[in-house]
């Protein structure tokens, strides 16, 4: 009891003396938004920090400062390693720099030809940093340019790219939202390479990164721009337009999209919005070069019909039905022979075959996939079916040309 | 010391289910030799008091009585004569204002005094007086003889009338008890929509009287008791004699009996006395000011104690969860019911941990919050000299005092209070750059929500255990509040009120039970009393078949 009741104030004195090691008070943060990673000469690693500045973010909230202040900072840094250069920022900023809602992470081209693998580790073993960050390459640009880029809607410009990613692959469809996980597990996957998307800024670029640029109608903007394909951690080459789209058609992630099919002698026809669609994928692994056969099942509407038909008639719906099967194969096998050219397997046809036969896998493929994959036979069967055709059947085109037939 | 703390807790569990055992084996021995040993005490204390008898001379007895009160100024002494065999001089004693005078000037003094000679029969003896009267003149329901000093001193001080003959060693005590009380109003502490609007007073008369008017059972027991060396203050136990455990009823009258203190003014003192556990912050008694409450509660097997003097009634043994039932919940539709009751839960968990769970987040998990909300709170706390812990404390303890303050203040004065404490808790505070209105918010929400759980009593348990968990959330982030609120829950099915788990009929479950909890199920389906409560007579509904009939009937 004697014990007990001495020990009582010590205990106490614990409970306020331990310091409290990660206790950190919000305006003792720096909120890092979007890390870049670029290579200088000497091949030490340029990180640039962007950090928003909660008080010009926050919607009308009057801070303590008041005035007039961008809605970010860059910070730059460089490093033999992400780590150095982490820690090296600290003679920079007044506050910690705060990871855990950073939402882009930009690797420049040069870093991309080099290797992404001298600068991913970091990031995915953090615990503070997520593993939704997404990951994109700066196309034409800089990572540091790019995120002292002001953008106009979202303020702070990795949240615009992360959201321009998320909204753009839901309705177009030539990029997919592509997180550190996601990039580590594509390498980490038999045979598998990454495809990480390139963005760019368009527009005036010196105004893009003065505060004016929110000022102008007009204002230097962030793009996304295509799909860049990877080996062994190397930036090949890009993906773009429909050959982007293909590889979201053949990994099954495309959930909507519009797609120009030709109708009667003209290309821009109809345009069918696809509004989901499903793909199966299936190996033959009995013969040294295996066939993949690839089966899609897009279901769709018609948005447009610019042309006099008429669309009551069920067999004018397979006509369609059958071009929309032909441009789709079309794409994909662009697609095919893209990444084929490449040698590098971004559509995960590696972890397929795996997954098929795993056997013939590891004692066959696996040692000279490098030379099976670009001559790999894919046979692509789309069965594409038209649900619905807006809240009217014929065009009006067909209706007048009926009248000028009828007396 | 923890164990010391354990150890009443578990004996008087023991001590139940002891007695259970005891009572299904050999019991009436065990019982039969207390009920003799109480009778033999109490013989002895008469015997004790049979010293101070009555004096058959009357200015003696009154001077004795005087001397014994100390000459108050409001006894009054009423001589008078009246006519039997031949004059005889009686004296009507009693303490002004705690009668009633119209009772003794219509049925007692002037039927007295208009007695003659002429219209009896036959001669009276004055030594008969006491017993003709008694027969003939006194119109008064209560008239009991008074046969010895501290028992007339005693009735004087209860508000009865005590009338002495000259020549006889007997007095009558006369119940002619009035004065003034406060009449019954809403409840003012447990307003209802739905549902009676009667509650209880400060006496207890009345009390027992609203508990009767509802409950016209021959099974219901209403047993006094006498607490307070000094006050002798009423306390009365009320149960249904078919259906509460009597093991239960015996343990309540023997803690209640154990009580010794000088005097008992509410409640709350004699809760004190007689709960479990004294070192917690959780109430162990319901107390409410409505009739149907306790009587609803007597129907499931508990007991209601009335205290004169208190319009609160306390009902034991209680469990957590009765904290956070109304009576309206019985008298509503039972699907809203069971929303209000799962709203009034979260809200106590609200109240209890939502400073906590700011503090936490903000200074430990910012990760968690959402972005665009952490630029929000990341915005705000710019500029905020304090850290996130001595904001809330300032914030909460602000509020505190004017909660205080508003109880406490002359009603003329409370609008100015609301209207400087609006400003000082929202607008200045944030203006002047001390705290952030986020806090404001989250001290606001607390608030609301301790004003919204129906029991003040668990209100008040969480608004206590609030500051610890603001210090700990402070110093160990979530782990420290996860931690801490594992320790009250543990703490909380430790308890017992009366033997009974206060966890029940969570911990230990009792599935049957559960359709009355957290949940409240059709009326229809509440067929059973708790199951510990009442070990006797468990069935309280029984299937309501019309639907089922009528079905029957259109399909044939």
């Amino acid at each position: 009891m004697k014990l007990f009741k001495s020990c009582l104030p010590l205990s106490l004195c614990l409970l306020f003396l331990t310091g409290c090691w990660d206790q950190n008070e919000l305006d003792e943060l720096s909120i890092v938004m979007g890390i870049g990673i670029n290579l200088d000469k000497k091949g030490n690693l340029i990180v640039t920090y962007q950090v928003d500045n909660p008080t010009e973010v926050a919607p009308g909230i009057t801070g303590a400062g008041g005035g007039k202040q961008p809605v970010f900072t860059v910070y730059e840094t460089t490093g033999r390693n992400l780590m150095e250069a982490t820690r090296k920022a600290s003679k920079q900023t007044s506050r910690r720099l705060f990871f855990a809602h950073a939402r882009m992470l930009v690797f420049s081209e040069k870093i991309a030809k080099d290797s992404i693998y001298q600068a991913v580790d970091m990031i995915s073993r953090d615990p503070e940093v997520r593993s939704t960050i997404q990951v994109v390459v700066a196309r034409d640009t800089t990572p540091s340019k790019l995120l002292r880029t002001f953008t106009a809607i979202d303020k702070v410009t990795s949240d615009e790219v992360a959201t321009i990613l998320k909204i753009s692959e839901k309705n177009w469809g030539e990029n997919m939202q592509q997180d550190i996980n996601e990039v580590l597990q594509s390498i980490i996957d038999e045979g598998g390479e990454p495809i990480i998307n390139g963005i760019k800024i368009t527009g005036d670029k010196k105004l893009a990164v003065t505060a004016q640029n929110y000022e102008v109608g007009d204002p230097a903007r962030v793009q996304l721009s295509g799909m860049g394909v990877f080996r062994d951690g190397k930036l090949q080459g890009w993906l773009d337009g429909p050959k982007a789209r293909g590889v979201l058609w053949i990994k099954g992630k495309l959930v909507s999209s519009a797609i120009t099919v030709p109708c009667m002698r003209k290309d821009n026809g109809y345009s069918i919005e696809i509004v989901r669609s499903n793909t199966e994928l299936s190996a033959d692994t009995k013969r040294d070069i295996p066939t993949i056969t690839l089966d899609v099942f897009p279901e769709a509407n018609i948005a447009e019909a610019n042309c006099a038909v008429n669309l009551e008639k069920s067999s004018e719906i397979d006509n369609i039905e059958s071009r929309l099967n032909r441009v789709i194969e079309k794409e994909i096998q662009k697609t095919i022979t893209a990444s084929q050219g490449f040698n590098s397997d971004v559509l995960g046809f590696g972890e397929l075959l795996y997954r098929e036969n795993p056997r013939k896998w590891r004692n066959d493929y696996k040692k000279n996939y490098k030379e099976i994959f670009p001559r790999l036979k894919v046979k692509v069967n789309v069965d594409s079916r038209i649900r619905r055709s807006g809240i009217r059947t014929s065009p009006f085109l067909f209706e007048e040309k009926k009248k000028k037939e009828a007396p | 010391m923890r164990n010391r703390r354990k150890r009443p807790i578990i004996r008087t569990h023991k001590k139940l289910t002891d007695m259970l055992a005891d009572k299904k084996h050999d019991d009436p021995s065990s019982l039969r030799s207390k009920t003799i040993s109480m009778e033999t005490s109490k013989r002895q204390e008469t015997a004790e008091k049979v010293v101070g008898e009555l004096s058959p001379i009357l200015h003696v007895m009154v001077d004795r009585v005087k001397t014994l009160l100390g000459d108050p100024m409001d006894l009054i002494v009423r001589e008078f004569e009246f006519e039997l065999e031949q004059k005889v001089t009686a004296t009507l004693l009693f303490l002004e204002e705690m009668n009633d005078p119209q009772i003794l000037n219509e049925f007692i003094l002037s039927p007295l005094m208009s007695l003659s000679s002429h219209k009896q029969s036959s001669p009276v003896s004055v030594d008969h007086a006491l017993h003709y009267i008694k027969q003939n003149a006194l119109a008064l329901g209560r008239v009991l003889d008074v046969e010895t000093e501290d028992e007339l001193v005693e009735a004087l001080l209860a508000g009865f009338s005590v009338l002495l003959v000259e020549g006889n060693t007997k007095g009558l005590k006369l119940g002619t008890t009035g004065g003034k009380v406060r009449g019954i109003e809403e409840p003012s502490s447990e307003v209802v929509i739905r549902g009676p609007k009667d509650s209880f007073t400060e006496s207890i008369k009345t009390n027992i009287s609203l508990i009767r008017r509802r409950v016209r059972s021959k099974d219901i027991r209403i047993e006094k008791f006498k607490i307070g060396e000094v006050t002798h203050t009423d306390v009365a136990i009320v149960y249904l004699g078919n259906i509460a455990n009597p093991l239960l009823i015996k343990e309540i009258k023997e803690r209640i009996e154990e009580v010794k203190t000088d005097g008992l003014l509410e409640s709350g003192q004699l809760e004190e006395f007689i709960q479990d556990e004294t070192v917690t912050v959780f109430p162990q008694f319901l107390n409410t000011e409505r009739p149907d409450v306790v009587i609803g509660n007597l129907l499931e097997g508990r007991v209601g104690i009335i205290i004169n003097g208190t319009p609160f009634v306390l009902i034991a043994p209680a469990q957590f969860i009765q904290f956070f039932q109304s009576s309206e919940d019985y008298y509503m539709r039972y699907d809203i019911s069971t929303f209000l009751r799962l709203l009034r839960f979260s809200v106590f968990i609200i109240s209890l941990i939502a400073p906590s769970i700011y503090i936490a987040l903000t200074t430990f998990h910012q990760a968690m919050i959402p972005t665009t909300l952490l630029f929000g709170i990341a915005a705000q706390r710019e500029g905020v000299p304090f850290p996130a812990i001595a904001e809330a404390l300032v914030m909460e303890i602000t509020f505190e005092i004017l909660r205080e303050a508003g109880i406490r203040m002359p009603r003329a004065v409370g609008v100015a209070v609301s209207i400087v404490g609006a400003l000082v808790l929202g607008q200045a505070a944030v203006q002047a750059g001390l705290v952030s209105p986020a806090m404001v918010i989250v001290v606001g929400i607390t608030a609301v929500a301790s004003f919204a759980i129906p029991s003040f009593a668990v209100a008040t348990s969480a608004r206590l255990l609030r500051f610890p968990l603001m210090l700990i959330s402070s110093v160990f982030g979530f782990y420290g509040l996860t931690l801490a609120l594992i320790v009250i829950i543990a703490h909380l099915s430790s308890l017992r009120s009366f033997g009974y788990p206060y966890l029940s009929p969570f911990a230990p479950i009792q599935t049957q039970d559960l359709k009355d909890s957290l949940f409240r199920f059709p009326i229809t389906k509440l067929f059973k009393r708790p199951e510990k409560l009442s070990k006797k007579n468990q069935t309280r509904t029984q299937p309501y078949s019309v639907k089922k009939k009528r079905e029957e009937e259109t399909t044939r």
